[in-house]
């Protein structure tokens, strides 16, 4: 794969605009509430489940709290090292599990850029979670479940989410923190599951 | 694997060793910046994310794989077909988008009217592209998704509804344009009747048209709701209705519908005329096909001159509202 163009990244850019915005929902159940102060050791967190959505309604609480569940796992992991982050496959799948795999990877081993634009290798500290506030949602049948993928569009705000690199340093923050993103949370019929399987940033700010 | 270089500048990155890399991010969408998508400058490219073997196997070389180096990951790339202007390729989603045909389910709150409704489907992923197979999502949208030229169902509307060629009624008023004098010319006191004369689709409605614009098929209906008529002097005269046609019959009476009696003469008024303008109030109702709808409110008018003596006391001919 040698004539293959290879392009790097800056790893404060990619943290920002891939996960530097995380919310907390108001709405529905929150088995874990995400704007908790998280527990120095990741614990695996409790999937929400239960039977196929009687309605919309019911597939948007179980949603909304989805969402909750694993901005609340990201603080969870993150706070105890990333080192851990095999708790998010109880509420994420899809490009949301790889993404915030990739999180939990970069908190571990780094690199981050510091606030001074240095980058930084190593374990990062972090404290605080991100937090979601959604517009609205909508539910459509998916994999032949009636309201089986829930859209929320909302608002992800990382400004409460502070990230200390391996020197000691407040990692460069994300000058734009608040961002619009749409996730998309679907119904596992076999596993009786919620998941998040995507988040798309919407390219505005909120 | 090349590592995250300290400083940046320009967008391109050189490490001490001298080599230097292009910065970006994931590929996102054109907006909000229509000349880019994230990765390169000018027009948007469209990227198709796999694993590499993903992508050698469905037919791309290793040429045309572009990688996001994350420092302790990477993602694989290639560049697709875009699409169309009705069916575009969305980096951020991964799919191809569409405006939704047929009727569209009932706007979920915080969209407002505006929003449109689209589809998001995957496709059976080779270097051309082959849109229109696998799994389809549907999501709404404040705004038009990057690439389509497609218009929602109230823009489709405002263009159609500024084709309608609507105008200002005929103005129907006792007293008549006298021939001899080549203008109209009442009294202090006497009734004024107003009325629409002749009116037509075009200058009262109801006016109708279907159109297909911007993948919208829009029915609008024009139709007038009322007439302010602003008499000159400083009053004005809301009518709901057509108005009543003055005739001889009726004498000196008032217009039972639509009329109005000066207290002043027109002397002081440039020309000695008062001017009478009719301004139309439209609503035009839509509906679309996706079952959308809406009214938007409109406005035409026409105007008449008319002259307001005062009537002398000695040997008067007797007049009528028609003068």
């Amino acid at each position: 794969m040698t004539s293959k163009r290879i392009i790097t990244a800056l790893t404060a850019v990619a943290l920002s605009s891939m996960l530097l915005a995380g919310c907390t929902t108001t709405n529905g159940p929150t088995p874990t509430p995400s704007t908790a102060s998280p527990s120095p050791t990741a614990t695996a967190p409790a999937a929400i489940t239960g039977e196929a959505p009687k309605d919309e309604d019911e597939a948007i609480d179980k949603a909304k709290a989805t969402i909750d569940l694993l901005l609340a796992t990201q603080a969870q992991i993150s706070a105890a090292g990333g080192t851990d982050a095999s708790g998010y496959e109880a509420v994420a799948t899809g490009k949301t599990l790889k993404e915030f795999q990739e999180d939990a990877l970069r908190i571990s081993k780094g690199p981050i850029l510091n606030v001074d634009g240095d980058s930084i290798e190593g374990q990062s500290k972090v404290e605080g979670s991100l937090v979601f506030e959604p517009k609205t949602a909508y539910g459509q049948e998916y994999e032949g479940v009636e309201n089986g993928l829930v859209i929320v569009p909302g608002c992800l705000d990382g400004s409460q989410r502070k990230i200390t690199t391996a020197d000691g340093k407040p990692a460069m923050a994300n000058p734009k923190p608040r961002n619009e993103v749409e996730f998309h949370v679907i119904y596992n019929a076999e596993t009786k599951t919620w998941l998040v399987n995507d988040r798309i940033s919407l390219g505005t700010t909120c | 694997m090349a590592t995250a270089p300290a400083q940046a500048a320009g967008g391109v990155y050189c490490n001490d060793l001298s080599v230097c890399y292009l910065t970006i991010s994931v590929p996102s969408d054109p907006a909000p910046n229509p000349d880019s998508n994230g990765w390169t400058p000018g027009a948007p490219t469209c990227y198709y994310e796999n694993s590499e073997s993903g992508l050698l196997q469905l037919g791309w070389t290793a040429d045309e794989i572009r990688v996001f180096d994350g420092g302790t990951y990477q993602r694989f790339y290639a560049i697709i077909d875009c699409g169309s202007s009705t069916s575009y390729w969305s980096n951020v989603r991964q799919c191809y988008v569409f405006m939704k045909d047929g009727v569209w389910p009932a706007r979920p709150p915080g969209y407002s009217p505006e929003a449109g409704y689209y589809g998001c489907i995957m496709f059976n992923p080779s270097p051309g592209g082959s849109p229109g197979l696998g799994q389809e999502t549907q999501f709404w949208s404040e705004t038009v998704p990057p690439g389509l030229k497609v218009l929602t169902p109230g823009r489709a509307a405002a263009q159609l509804i500024a084709t309608f060629q609507l105008r200002g009624v005929d103005i129907g008023m006792a007293p008549q344009v006298n021939p001899a004098w080549g203008h109209r010319r009442s009294y202090v006191g006497i009734p004024v009747w107003l009325w629409v004369e002749n009116p037509q689709p075009l200058t009262w409605g109801p006016y109708t048209e279907t159109a297909t614009l911007g993948g919208q098929t829009i029915t609008a209906t024009a139709q007038v709701t009322g007439i302010r008529w602003n008499m000159g002097d400083g009053r004005e005269v809301v009518c709901g209705s057509t108005g009543t046609a003055y005739s001889v019959g009726y004498g000196l009476s008032d217009s039972p519908t639509c009329g109005h009696r000066y207290d002043r003469t027109s002397q002081n008024q440039p020309g000695d005329r008062y001017t009478v303008t009719a301004t139309s109030q439209w609503s035009v109702t839509w509906t679309s096909l996706s079952g959308a709808s809406g009214t938007v409110n409109l406005t035409t008018s026409s105007s008449t001159q008319l002259e307001i003596n005062e009537i002398q006391s000695v040997n008067v001919k007797p007049t009528t509202p028609n003068g």
